[in-house]
């Protein structure tokens, strides 16, 4: 379980692993908390739209693969931290040193 | 990938961006129904025991019923996050100070503005107050756009003053016998106005800021806890001192009344979740529009105290309604790539960037 909130962990997981598929982002952050389930998956794909609607985070792709998205037809986005994210992140005491 | 697939990708892209840009106005205009919605009890509990008997007393009566208010909305929120599962993230937020402490400069501006909405309800009236509140999402756009780059475009200021000016046109009739009316207390109570517009409005401002790094049902929770302490901390030992023991008295018989137990519980339901929609709006449409839409609560008070009290409203209302609707669908109607990413940001590979350099014909609609 990771000390920081999940929004943040997210900012975190994108600063230290560069660009990411929103699904590789889900599957990590519901690891880490020991969550499961659609309900958690689809809070992690909101954040991640709230993050690309305040324009922290660029939308560098998208892809259709139902084995993805739980058999369903969904549109999926891979995402990547803009100067924008890290500059708030760093205001937010949420940027690691090394890690 | 076949043409096929690449125009399926970009038809349900475009699909998904457009439901994120709806979602944001549905969650603007939810605040504004409950917002509505809040002025029935907010109205219904004055009539109640000890209030009812506190004409001479307003500022009392009004101080009790907005803790009791601030107390109720935390209460339900509580138990909001909790259903979420997100009790555990509230926590970890919490720890984080530099995101935390946002929201209460944040709780401090909505007390504020909710105070200065009650002191020029006393000394000037109540359809001032409502003119005076309605404006607060000019001083949000403005502080949203200096602040943190909020594009708002012509189209928005535009839908956004139009929205502002009918909910101004719905309070006309009480507002000129108002002005006339206000005497020597007046002074007092266009500073509680200007509270209101400036509070609400720099409150959008700073959540808008602070939710970029937190979520929203955990953040407006986050908020209404500063809010409580303030409350609890600094007002009521000042109000204590004021008012002295009538203070207690009266928190004493409201809390013996059930029906005034009743109102509370739909004052926090209706403000509570007024404020989880108005919070879950900013970070998909940004401050500016979220505000605007939410606006229409004036209008929303209107009809939902029409339909409980069977006052037929002015024809004023219709004009101002129309109004505010028009106003709405010039938000609404603007390019949805504009919409798509609120913040004009430095990016260097933003798709806002991209478009800007891509010719007119290339842009997507």
């Amino acid at each position: 379980m990771a000390e920081i909130h999940m929004k943040g962990y997210m900012l975190q997981l994108l600063a230290r692993n560069g660009d990411m598929w929103d699904y590789e982002v889900a599957d990590d952050v519901m690891s880490t908390y020991g969550l499961s389930g659609d309900y958690w998956y689809g809070t992690v794909r909101l954040t991640l739209t709230d993050l690309y609607a305040g324009g922290l985070l660029d939308e560098l792709e998208a892809t259709i693969d139902p084995e993805k998205s739980l058999g369903v037809e969904k549109v999926l986005f891979r995402y990547g931290l803009n100067d924008f994210g890290r500059e708030r992140m760093q205001q937010s005491g949420l940027m690691e040193v090394t890690r | 990938m076949t043409d096929a697939a690449t125009a399926r990708v970009s038809q349900l892209r475009s699909e998904h961006r457009s439901r994120q840009v709806r979602w944001g106005f549905i969650w603007a205009l939810t605040c504004a129904v409950l917002w509505g919605a809040w002025y029935v009890p907010g109205f219904a509990i004055y009539y109640e025991a000890p209030f009812v008997a506190m004409v001479d007393n307003f500022l009392l009566a009004a101080f009790v019923i907005t803790v009791l208010n601030a107390i109720a909305v935390l209460i339900a929120l509580f138990v909001w996050v909790a259903v979420l599962g997100k009790t555990g993230d509230y926590v970890r937020t919490m720890r984080q100070p530099k995101i935390s402490r946002w929201y209460l400069p944040a709780g401090l501006a909505g007390m504020l503005a909710i105070f200065g909405s009650i002191i020029a309800i006393a000394y000037v009236g109540a359809a001032f107050s409502a003119v005076a509140a309605l404006l607060y999402p000019i001083v949000g756009a403005w502080a949203a756009k200096v602040w943190y780059s909020e594009r708002i475009t012509k189209q928005a200021a535009l839908g956004i003053i139009v929205i502002v000016s009918g909910g101004v046109v719905i309070f006309t009739p009480g507002l000129f016998a108002e002005f006339t009316g206000a005497g020597t207390g007046g002074l007092l109570g266009y500073v509680g106005g200007a509270m209101a517009i400036v509070g609400w409005g720099l409150e959008g401002a700073i959540a808008g800021r602070a939710l970029d790094v937190s979520d929203p049902d955990v953040g407006i929770t986050l908020r209404f806890t500063s809010e409580v302490a303030i409350w609890i901390l600094v007002a009521v030992p000042i109000a204590w001192v004021l008012a002295g023991n009538e203070l207690w008295s009266t928190v004493g018989s409201a809390l013996a009344n059930p029906v005034v137990w009743l109102l509370v519980l739909l004052l926090g339901l209706t403000f509570g979740f007024c404020y989880v929609s108005w919070y879950k709006s900013f970070p998909l449409i940004g401050v500016g529009r979220g505000q605007a839409i939410a606006a229409l609560y004036g209008p929303f008070a209107l009809v939902w105290l029409a339909i409980f009290t069977l006052v037929t409203p002015s024809w004023q209302f219709m004009v101002g309604g129309l109004l505010a609707v028009a106003g709405s669908f010039i938000l609404f109607t603007e390019r949805r790539d504009v919409l798509e990413v609120i913040r004009a940001v430095p990016s260097g590979r933003s798709r806002a960037n991209q478009e800007e350099q891509s010719t007119p014909g290339q842009v997507r609609r």
